[in-house]
């Protein structure tokens, strides 16, 4: 048997031959008993890997998986904004009097900080005042599916 | 378009639709569905979990950058281990092993399969569970050089004809034919091996 007989075997069962060249292939395969085990054992592999894939999961979990997605796609795009709610136009006085007060609660909160002001300290010495940071490590998640941030801030 | 209000409900059509419209958690359960069938492809064609954990993502960006060439004229799954197929490819041929591949690409080439065994009775009914079944024909697949393998998996699983896989591969009809005619030849003296040595165990 040489090499183009064996494919074109082959194609036969492949049904990649016309309806003349199938014909001329049965017709060789009747009187060739070799030809007909070669078919036959083609086929049985044909016959094994139809169903024969094995079906498997990813190495990782399911987030994970789709995480290891998400980075390559770039940042989400931005939500729809709400149509704002109309604005409610604020009296003429009040619009004068809004950035004074703020800027008097401003000045207020300062002087009251200042040392020695209001202090509740027994001898009047400043109060140790705390620096932590150098003690916190903090860990930031972001979703950009869910436009949510969490920081994860461990004090140990 | 309608908003998805329930995607795990959603059917595949409604969240491809919604994929085009960039809506990203659509995508995602998209993702969730058919993670396995487009991990298992990728599988089967390079063989080894990490990479074809990297290659099936890869193919998750690429079906999210291509939807708008996605027409439905195909199920959506085919399109995407079609693009996983590809992108398999392409990762073959820059691992380059296809090229080194040795006295098994030279014999298909030069005409060896003529002077393989003589044929073997590849029975598939013989009594195996289709689990055992499965995992006997993974064997013999990881037995295979990667272009007799991809071949194979692009033909009996992804069922591609033999021109589209000769596009594939870059190759010729005649060499596909030859791949495959080659590789099942070897699958059948792997599976009968396999078979036998299970006999011997019990």
């Amino acid at each position: 048997m040489n090499t183009d007989l064996l494919l074109q075997l082959q194609s036969w069962i492949d049904g990649e031959l016309s309806d003349v060249q199938a014909a001329e292939m049965e017709a060789r395969m009747r009187k060739d008993p070799q030809l007909r085990a070669l078919a036959a054992e083609l086929r049985g592999v044909r016959r094994l890997l139809r169903d024969g894939e094995s079906r498997r999961e990813p190495p990782c979990p399911p987030e994970f998986y789709w995480q290891g997605i998400e980075r390559e796609l770039g940042p989400a795009p931005a939500p729809a904004e709400p149509a704002p709610a109309p604005a409610r136009r604020l009296p003429g006085w009040l619009r004068v009097l809004l950035p004074v007060s703020a800027g008097a609660a401003a000045l207020l909160a300062l002087f009251l900080s200042l040392p020695g002001i209001f202090s509740t300290h027994p001898s009047g010495a400043y109060a140790e005042i705390e620096t932590p940071l150098a003690d916190i490590s903090s860990i930031t998640f972001r979703s950009e599916t869910e436009h949510m941030t969490i920081v994860w801030v461990d004090t140990q | 378009m309608a908003r998805i209000r329930d995607y795990s409900q959603a059917t595949d059509d409604e969240l491809v639709q919604a994929s085009r419209a960039r809506d990203r958690r659509a995508f995602e359960e998209l993702v969730n569905r058919h993670r396995d069938t487009v991990f298992s492809r990728a599988f089967s064609m390079v063989r080894n979990a990490d990479d074809a954990l990297d290659l099936s993502q890869e193919a998750w960006v690429k079906a999210w950058r291509g939807l708008g060439q996605f027409h439905g004229d195909s199920r959506f799954t085919t399109w995407v281990t079609r693009i996983t197929i590809n992108v398999c490819l392409d990762f073959l041929r820059r691992r380059k092993r296809a090229y080194f591949e040795s006295t098994e690409t030279l014999e298909e080439t030069i005409g060896g399969v003529e002077h393989l065994l003589p044929p073997v009775e590849v029975d598939p009914l013989a009594g195996l569970e289709q689990q055992e079944l499965r995992k006997q024909i993974d064997a013999a697949l990881g037995a295979l050089s990667d272009v007799h393998r991809a071949a194979v998996v692009m033909f009996e699983f992804e069922g591609l004809e033999y021109k589209e896989i000769a596009k594939r591969m870059g190759c010729s009809i005649g060499t596909v034919m030859s791949r495959l005619f080659y590789a099942r030849r070897r699958l059948a003296e792997l599976l009968t091996g396999l078979k036998e040595a299970r006999q011997h165990e019990h």
